[in-house]
């Protein structure tokens, strides 16, 4: 027991001394690129913006090349009208159609770093999503890099397009996009006022694999409330949740999720005996827009009012 | 006595240097971005104290030097250092615990790490960015966690026996992996990044990473290689070690110490990188025959060699997109290793 206690610390203190290695040289390395600049007060070009962590980066002129490392930003940059700064996106990016026509620099969480280091874009836009370590290779190349993650939200969205504008530039464009989006989803909020509720189940994956769903707190299930429905998984928090209880509540209707194949629910156990798959009130949403802090989510959260209240929206 | 016929181990040694250096060129010299092989070269070459003279980088982009010296070398360097570090230690387990189907996981270690590697990410890596570290701290602790219970419940008096060990680590292993799958299902957002984990990837090394790994894992080759005569006893069986006077229970203790060490630090960096560790102890057993004398530092060289060569198609392979590392392994591996078996059965019948 005593050799084992000594194994023990001597692992500890190994353990500390990794840690030490790490914390100094990241705490060292972490005060924005070019803050020191900020004090030359002629150049009347120069601007500051504050990202999602909070780290200020201080810009010199508006970057002329961006790369984009998350779907939604990527939307956003096209949205603004800044599509001819971008040089690189991910695999995942796929709205609007013309985005195929840019360079991918790989997958989200792992970026092809040398390949962005050569494409040398004056500012990579990126989410939490990206693997810190690949950040901060970025960094250290001497590219100012802008973490743009919000909170799950209406508010979020409106958040990334306005960081993502003021980094490029184009905050007044960014404030038009956020005024469009805004309009169009108070507009939904306000007509959905007084409707009868309707109990909605959202599906975001059923059968042999588990039943998955957008439990409480959880956007898609704020989104739900908001549209005028009421998420009957909102007794449970997550993602997984019982088809018992599903059959218990038997919802007036499904919302699907694109990888919940809707043909497959007058088969699958359970799922068939609710009144919605009988009388086909089963509405496939668009996972991408709805999912993607970004300027189509009006257009994804008009979809759900309808679902929910087809009549309303004619 | 019938003399065995051995490969002169001079030229086999300074061959499997030569073959380091070169993949290490290679790979340096390889990549998504365009930055032709010759270029590479340059800049390489521009680093080396005696040469760096005569070499004018000074037409290339800035680019290159920061692609080359800060992306590139520190993975190579890391792929040298797991696949050295992974392929020794799986000749220690093979060689103590006389199974040829033993390798550095063995003992749970790979699962305890994928179990802490899971919990950063559910727990922490959402907090912020740049928690840098904290991911492989976790797999270390899991690492260290998982392989200390299976010491505990095996150990007897202080005596270590195999068969319980290997017995107890299966156990434990399988416990985190349904502990991992717990989590996967309670957090899907981090499900995908918890399953690519224990595929093993060399994806965003750092020098830092390297700084790290380095001491540990090349004392911990040393002190295993120092002992290739100890574990030559301890594989014909604890009895013979005895009769021989050498404390088997200290130095299997020992053995086991410092191999965890080095397996855990190799898989809190880089994730599970599967068969490393059991396949090139083999296929450089075909060579050198059994002696860990031979079989030790001819695995560390060769392990090194494959996993730098490896990691260099996992990341240009599909580039823009990586692959995990351990998928390569395994895609070349298997069919290397079984043409070897084939190959010894065939030579086995004449």
């Amino acid at each position: 027991m005593k050799k084992t206690l000594i194994i023990l610390t001597v692992l500890i203190a190994s353990l500390a001394l990794i840690m030490g290695g790490c914390q100094s040289d990241t705490s060292e390395a972490t005060p924005a690129p070019s803050l020191e600049s900020s004090q030359a007060p002629e150049v009347t070009t120069e601007y500051t913006v504050t990202d999602s962590q909070g780290t200020v980066v201080t810009f010199e002129e508006a970057p002329s090349t961006v790369v984009s490392l998350a779907p939604n930003i990527t939307e956003i940059i096209f949205a603004i009208g800044a599509e001819d700064k971008l040089v690189g996106r991910t695999d995942w990016c796929n709205y609007p159609e013309t985005v195929f026509d840019y360079a991918s620099v790989g997958n989200i969480d792992q970026p092809d770093v040398e390949k962005i280091i050569e494409l040398n874009p004056d500012v990579v836009i990126l989410t939490e999503m990206t693997m810190q370590e690949l950040a901060l290779q970025l960094r250290d190349a001497g590219i100012p890099i802008i973490v743009v993650d919000e909170e799950d939200s209406f508010e979020g969205a409106y958040g990334c397009i306005r960081i993502v504008g003021e980094t490029l530039g184009l905050s007044e464009k960014a404030d038009d996009v956020i005024f469009a989006l805004t309009k169009e989803i108070e507009s939904v909020k306000t007509a959905v006022i007084g409707l009868e509720k309707k109990t909605v189940y959202y599906v975001m994956g059923y059968g042999e694999y588990g039943d998955f769903t957008a439990g409480k707190g959880t956007f898609i299930s704020e989104m739900i409330a908001a549209a005028g429905g009421i998420n009957v998984a909102d007794d449970t928090e997550g993602w997984a949740y019982d088809i018992e209880k599903l059959v218990e509540h038997n919802p007036d209707l499904l919302l699907l999720s694109m990888w919940a194949p809707a043909e497959g629910l007058t088969e699958a156990t359970g799922y068939k005996a609710l009144t919605a798959v009988i009388e086909g009130k089963v509405y496939t949403l668009d996972d991408d827009s709805l999912q993607r802090l970004g300027p189509r989510l009006g257009e994804a959260f008009a979809e759900m009012a309808k679902a929910i209240h087809p009549d309303l929206f004619e | 006595m019938k003399k065995e016929r051995k490969p002169p181990y001079f030229l086999v040694y300074t061959a499997l240097f030569v073959a380091l250096a070169a993949a290490v060129v290679f790979s340096a010299g390889t990549g998504s971005a365009s930055i032709g092989f010759i270029d590479s070269l340059r800049v390489l070459l521009s680093k080396v104290p005696m040469v760096k003279n005569l070499i004018d980088i000074s037409s290339l982009p800035d680019s290159y030097t920061t692609i080359i010296f800060s992306v590139r070398l520190p993975r190579i360097i890391a792929s040298l250092l797991c696949g050295t570090g992974l392929s020794v230690c799986g000749v220690v387990f093979q060689g103590m615990f006389r199974n040829p189907m033993a390798d550095p996981y063995v003992l749970g270690i790979s699962s305890g790490a994928v179990l802490g590697a899971a919990l950063a990410f559910v727990t922490g890596t959402q907090a912020t960015l740049f928690n840098l570290g904290l991911v492989p701290l976790y797999a270390f602790i899991g690492a260290i966690a998982a392989t200390t219970v299976v010491y505990l419940i095996a150990q007897k008096g202080g005596r270590l026996v195999t068969n319980t060990l290997i017995l107890s680590g299966i156990a434990i292993g399988f416990l985190c992996s349904s502990l991992v799958s717990l989590i996967i299902i309670a957090s899907r957002e981090q499900a995908t990044r918890i399953i690519f984990w224990t595929m093993g990837s060399m994806t965003g090394t750092s020098w830092q990473t390297v700084m790290v790994m380095f001491p540990f894992i090349l004392i911990g080759t040393v002190i295993l290689i120092l002992n290739s005569n100890n574990l030559n006893v301890l594989s014909t069986g604890d009895e013979t070690a005895v009769s021989l006077g050498i404390n088997a229970s200290l130095l299997k203790k020992l053995l086991l110490l410092v191999a965890s060490m080095i397996t855990a630090v190799s898989v809190c960096f880089s994730g599970t990188i599967g068969f490393v560790g059991l396949i090139i102890p083999h296929a450089v057993r075909f060579l050198t025959g059994p002696n860990h004398k031979r079989l030790m530092p001819v695995s560390a060289l060769a392990g090194g060699i494959f996993l730098v060569l490896c990691d260099t198609l996992a990341r240009t392979l599909f580039a823009p997109t990586q692959i995990p590392i351990g998928v390569i392994t395994s895609v070349i591996g298997v069919p290397f290793f079984i043409s070897l078996i084939v190959r010894s059965k065939r030579r086995n019948l004449i």
